[in-house]
């Protein structure tokens, strides 16, 4: 079946929820506004029709000039029909209302942490949200577009005492 | 000539400095500890083609047995804390091998959250340059190690220096 | 006095911390492992000791520099995660490659996914304590990486591809080794199976062993043997065929159970398979151009006589050298099958010669996120046989 189909079965039952769709390429976009995310996700895995039974990704994408500076995607893959939609959602850096999916799909934990940890978006009712790839106590959002690439701490900033460090003399 | 003459055939004698560094030499512990590309690369060497044993090199799991740690690969920030307190765990005498461009001065990867070489944390004594090296040149740092260690001494030494 | 009581720790509640650097782990994986006596009761991947900030760098550079950013993401399959990044540039600007090109491709990544289960199959085994199979597959690993060395001139790093096809033709002597490859790897096989595949030992150490269900798969976003060790049958070859892979016969192995000796058997299986798609691509591999020069100027080089002996045609060449292509605005998704699983490229363009974000979608990240509930129950020992067989590499991981 083509994508096109679960583009049209969307586009008739959640009218209102949607905000834009477009084929980029033959992929099929569809931007819709925060609030109505988590039910529209709902949607998309329960509907008989569409059965998008796989997060595939979600990540997320810095825009400094716009008002709602961060573009959350999602990609969305149903492996019965072999249906591949992208989600897009914009929201505020700060933004505290943002919906969490890990109540519909487990995959969405840690891409909610990555998100997290790299833009500094977060999540309501995540329920581990903290820091993946970077150290907990690091400084600032790395993938935001004012974070310079170079900038590190100096070797002799780093905190030696890992749990369970010991001195050298001491040993 | 001198005592020699006095002891026969069968008795060879040398200072302890030469003997002790002839035995360090043919007996280096790397531990088992990788990180990134070269540790594939670290694994080639200790397989059928190219066989690092026949250097006496046997892999250690454990830090306290081993005198020889290879870093193999790119280092985090996060990973420092980890690749330093490994080396202090380590007994004397003790060398380290910076495998790579990224461990030798950060490589290709001059990015926020890599240090630029681990010769920032600990000492090291040979550089390989290469993305990853070939076993081959892996093989060669080895060597040039053995000639570094042939040369040490028993007495005590100071440390070499965190190069800043 | 002490009492002998005193000298007793507390077993009935024990947490256990293996890693970052553990010989069992591959590579610089942490686990914190809640233990009940020897059972384990909950296991949570720590991650990030390699993070390596890919895709902040690959926005500083051009987009062929950042090809070379992407073999260092997953090491083993280098080969195999160029096509990727380069399949998503490519349709980025719209170009497409020629056939000949398109065969050498994928003998490229099906060597590399040959040669990325043999170090799977040989550091797996050598947890499970089958050392002979470490030194037997990598020996012809070695042999893999000759071939792959011939063509692109690196072992494991290749950044051979370019936008529009390959950066020199494939040479015969490449056609040749990989036939004489073909010749001589079924036996192999036969010989890596021949020790474990019946194995008393291996048998115990794996069946029933780690189990995750088709329903938890999906959820976890699993791709990869180890999706399709739970029975489903989800490939990005078949599904989604790219770069010429609809002309090839294959079948897709999948398991039954789910568990560590299903993901071993689709593995073996699929070595067979990338074999055959291989001896199918040699044997039907088109003359011709191997760079679709009708692209020319804006995203590939001129001909080389052209670029030697024509103002214009040295000028593009140079422009191309110092500037780099500058694919449209837009935004291309590509998802490939990694030896891992499946491994997407999004990449966004803003009309510059950089990419605006690129976007990885790590196969091995989503594997072993689904860790916990896979050795949940299980005892330690076979912690480190669950986590062999989910086959993460923490380049890509941690990126």
């Amino acid at each position: 079946m083509d994508v096109m189909f679960a583009l049209t079965v969307i586009k008739e039952s959640k009218p209102k929820a949607i905000v834009s769709a477009d084929n980029i390429k033959g992929d099929v976009h569809i931007r819709i506004k925060k609030e109505d995310l988590l039910e529209f996700a709902l949607f998309l895995k329960t509907d008989s029709r569409l059965e998008f039974d796989m997060l595939s990704d979600l990540f997320a994408a810095d825009y400094p000039k716009r008002p709602e500076r961060i573009e959350v995607i999602y990609n969305f893959y149903s492996i019965k029909n072999n249906f591949r939609v992208f989600i897009k959602v914009n929201s505020k850096a700060d933004e505290t209302e943002y919906p969490s999916l890990t109540s519909v799909y487990n995959s969405a934990n840690w891409f909610e942490r990555e998100v997290y940890d790299m833009f500094g978006l977060k999540f309501k009712n995540h329920p581990d949200l903290k820091r993946i790839l970077n150290p907990d106590d690091w400084d600032g959002y790395p993938l935001l577009k004012d974070y310079p690439l170079r900038k590190r701490p100096e070797p002799e900033e780093i905190k030696m005492d890992a749990p369970g460090y010991i001195e050298p003399e001491k040993i | 000539m001198g005592i020699e003459e006095h002891l026969g055939d069968n008795i060879i004698t040398a200072s302890l400095d030469k003997i002790v560094s002839w035995g360090r030499k043919w007996s280096i512990w790397p531990a088992t500890f990788g990180l990134a590309c070269c540790a594939i690369e670290m694994m080639t060497v200790a397989s059928s083609r190219y066989d690092f044993d026949r250097l006496g090199l046997i892999f250690r799991s454990s830090p306290r047995q081993a005198d020889l740690i290879i870093v193999s690969g790119r280092v985090s920030y996060k990973m420092a804390p980890m690749v330093k307190r490994i080396y202090d765990q380590m007994p004397n005498p003790k060398w380290v091998i910076a495998m790579g461009d990224c461990a030798s001065s950060g490589g290709l990867f001059n990015v926020y959250s890599i240090v630029q070489g681990v010769d920032r944390i600990i000492p090291v004594d040979v550089y390989i340059p290469g993305c990853p090296p070939r076993p081959e040149a892996l093989i060669y740092g080895i060597t040039k190690l053995q000639e570094k260690i042939e040369k040490g001494t028993l007495k005590h030494e100071e440390p070499p220096k965190i190069i800043k | 006095m002490f009492e002998y009581k005193d000298f007793l720790i507390e077993t009935d509640k024990f947490a256990l911390n293996i890693g970052p650097s553990h010989p069992a782990t591959h590579g610089v994986l942490r686990v914190l492992v809640k233990l009940d006596g020897e059972t384990v009761v909950s296991a949570e991947p720590i991650i990030g000791y390699l993070h390596t900030s890919m895709e902040k760098y690959a926005e500083f550079r051009t987009y062929h520099q950042a090809e070379t950013i992407t073999d260092r993401m997953d090491y083993v399959s280098g080969a195999s995660n160029n096509l990727g990044y380069i399949l998503a540039v490519e349709k980025l600007c719209g170009v497409k490659a020629p056939k000949r090109a398109e065969y050498v491709r994928v003998i490229l990544a099906e060597l590399t996914r040959i040669s990325s289960h043999l170090v799977w199959l040989a550091t797996h085994a050598v947890d499970l304590g089958a050392l002979t199979e470490f030194l037997y597959c990598f020996r012809e690993r070695e042999l893999i990486l000759d071939i792959i060395e011939t063509v692109t001139g690196a072992r494991m790093t290749p950044s051979f591809y370019r936008v529009g096809g390959l950066a020199m033709d494939a040479h015969k002597d490449f056609f040749d080794k990989t036939r004489s490859f073909i010749k001589i790897f079924p036996e192999k096989i036969s010989e890596y199976e021949a020790l474990l595949t019946k194995n008393k030992i291996w048998l115990e150490r794996t069946k029933n062993l780690g189990i995750i269900s088709a329903e938890d798969a999906i959820n976890f976003a699993l791709t990869g043997p180890s999706l399709r060790g739970s029975g489903v049958k989800y490939d990005v070859r078949k599904a989604e065929p790219y770069s010429s892979y609809e002309d090839f016969d294959f079948e897709i192995p999948t398991g039954e159970t789910g568990d560590v000796y299903d993901r071993y058997l689709v593995r073996i299986e699929e070595m067979r398979q990338s074999l055959k798609i291989i001896s199918q691509a040699v044997e039907n591999v088109p003359e011709g151009e191997y760079l679709s020069y009708d692209e020319y100027p804006l995203y590939v080089i001129p001909p080389k006589k052209r670029a030697l002996t024509t103002m214009e045609g040295m000028i593009s060449l140079f422009k191309y050298a110092m500037e780099g292509i500058k694919p449209p605005k837009g935004e291309a998704y590509v998802s490939i099958e990694n030896p891992r699983g499946e491994l997407g490229f999004y990449i966004i363009s803003d009309g510059s010669a950089f990419p605006y974000r690129m976007r990885v979608r790590p196969p091995s990240f989503c594997n072993i996120s689904a860790l916990n509930i896979m050795v949940k129950g299980h005892l330690v020992a076979d912690l480190i046989a669950v986590m062999g067989s989910i086959d993460i590499l923490l380049g890509e991981v941690d990126r």
